[in-house]
């Protein structure tokens, strides 16, 4: 394999940016110690490769009481900003600080874990570019998806909760949990301005949202390989997720989702890379 | 001082994903090796996309029985995506990385796969 892009990992590592980033990938982290740094490694050499499209790196700590946010700031990556969060307010929470602080057009929210290879984004940016979508949504719920390790528990609970989101909810995106999105930056902005729902659920919201505000959304089938060591209790997820529905049907009954808000969620700061 | 040229060397070649589902299979592959007590170990790491912490605890674990043992583990021709990996998580200056454009003909060599 040639070198070519380890130089370019090495030239964004190293040099701040001089122009606008195109490309703001969001991750967030809670307690993620342990898996966190070939992610980042993966995520940084795959998107240095692409060099006609600057990019900047934002992880969101939701609250970690391991040394998470330790580690990421002693990568001494430029281009890498890391929001810490003094207290632990959910994954939606993370995901959003991540959004209110990215500059990028297009803003990619991924998971900590690399569940889904980067190599992914290409893809569903492919999809953006043209101007066709608004919103891309990895999924694995369609045929062509290759979803490799999942145990059959989880199988069953992710197949009852994508029936009741259907029939329930008339939600068209089949895999509205897939940790693997890719936003247009003003529609992400919008969405997650109305946001309400903070923990694990908040896709669901978003993508409910999205469709309500006729926002263009395109399932695209990827590559998923479930990583032990997730932090997911796969039982209690789908409680709080089937209540988290009610939450939904409730605040839009109420109104709420026509109010714009500020975020409110816990946020000691920034460090690492370039001034927010 | 060991000299890895005046011993043999076996060389296991990986590929895809090195993640924790792939490590029982990865240590079932490398335990005759390291059982013989005698020759060192390359793993041949140019074709692998992605390595997971347990999978780089494993190669660690490799790595420390291999050196009590006055042998050694060689990291052969790692792609840009693992020297980073190896490199982001500080395990680069552990490992005997052995890069592709200086990456020597092991002599001899048993292929493990």
């Amino acid at each position: 394999m040639n070198t070519s892009n380890y130089d370019a990992y090495q030239h964004w590592s190293k040099t701040p940016l001089t122009t606008t980033p195109r490309i703001s990938v969001v991750v967030p982290a809670y307690n993620e110690a342990l898996r966190i740094l070939p992610t980042i490694g993966a995520i940084a050499t795959h998107m240095s490769s692409r060099s006609s499209d600057p990019w900047e790196l934002i992880v969101a700590d939701d609250g970690s009481s391991d040394n998470t946010v330790e580690l990421l700031n002693n990568l001494g990556l430029v281009n890498m900003r890391v929001l810490v969060a003094t207290a632990n307010g959910g994954k939606g929470s993370a995901v959003r600080r991540g959004v209110e602080a990215s500059r990028g057009e297009y803003i990619l929210f991924a998971d900590a874990d690399q569940s889904t290879p980067i190599e992914q984004f290409d893809m569903l940016l492919g999809r953006l570019i043209d101007g066709e979508y608004d919103i891309a949504v990895g999924s694995r719920a369609d045929l062509s998806a290759s979803e490799t390790k999942k145990s059959v528990f989880r199988r069953v609970a992710t197949t009852g909760l994508r029936l009741i989101v259907k029939l329930g909810f008339g939600i068209k995106i089949r895999d509205t949990q897939c940790g693997f999105k890719l936003f247009r930056a003003d529609i992400a902005r919008d969405l997650f301005s109305r946001q309400r729902i903070r923990g694990f659920s908040f896709d669901l919201e978003l993508l409910y949202l999205a469709q309500k505000k006729g926002y263009r959304t395109l399932e695209i089938p990827v590559e998923w390989i479930d990583a032990p060591g997730s932090t997911l209790d796969v039982g209690k997820v789908s409680l709080a997720f089937l209540v988290d529905l009610c939450k939904i049907r409730i605040n839009h009954l109420r109104g709420l989702y026509a109010n714009v808000q500020n975020i409110g969620a816990p946020h000691a700061g920034v460090s690492g890379g370039q001034p927010s | 001082m060991t000299n890895a040229t005046n011993r043999t060397t076996s060389t296991l070649k990986l590929t895809g994903r090195f993640d924790a589902h792939e490590t029982p299979s990865f240590v079932a592959k490398v335990e005759p090796s390291l059982a013989n007590g005698k020759s060192d170990i390359s793993l041949d790491l140019g074709e692998v996309v992605f390595i997971d912490s347990i999978a780089l605890s494993e190669m660690v674990s490799l790595h420390k029985k291999l050196y009590d043992a006055g042998r050694t583990l060689y990291l052969l021709s790692p792609s840009d995506s693992v020297r980073v990996i190896l490199e982001v998580t500080g395990l680069i200056t552990l490992f005997n990385v052995v890069l592709a454009e200086t990456t020597p003909q092991p002599n001899p060599v048993e292929s493990m796969r």
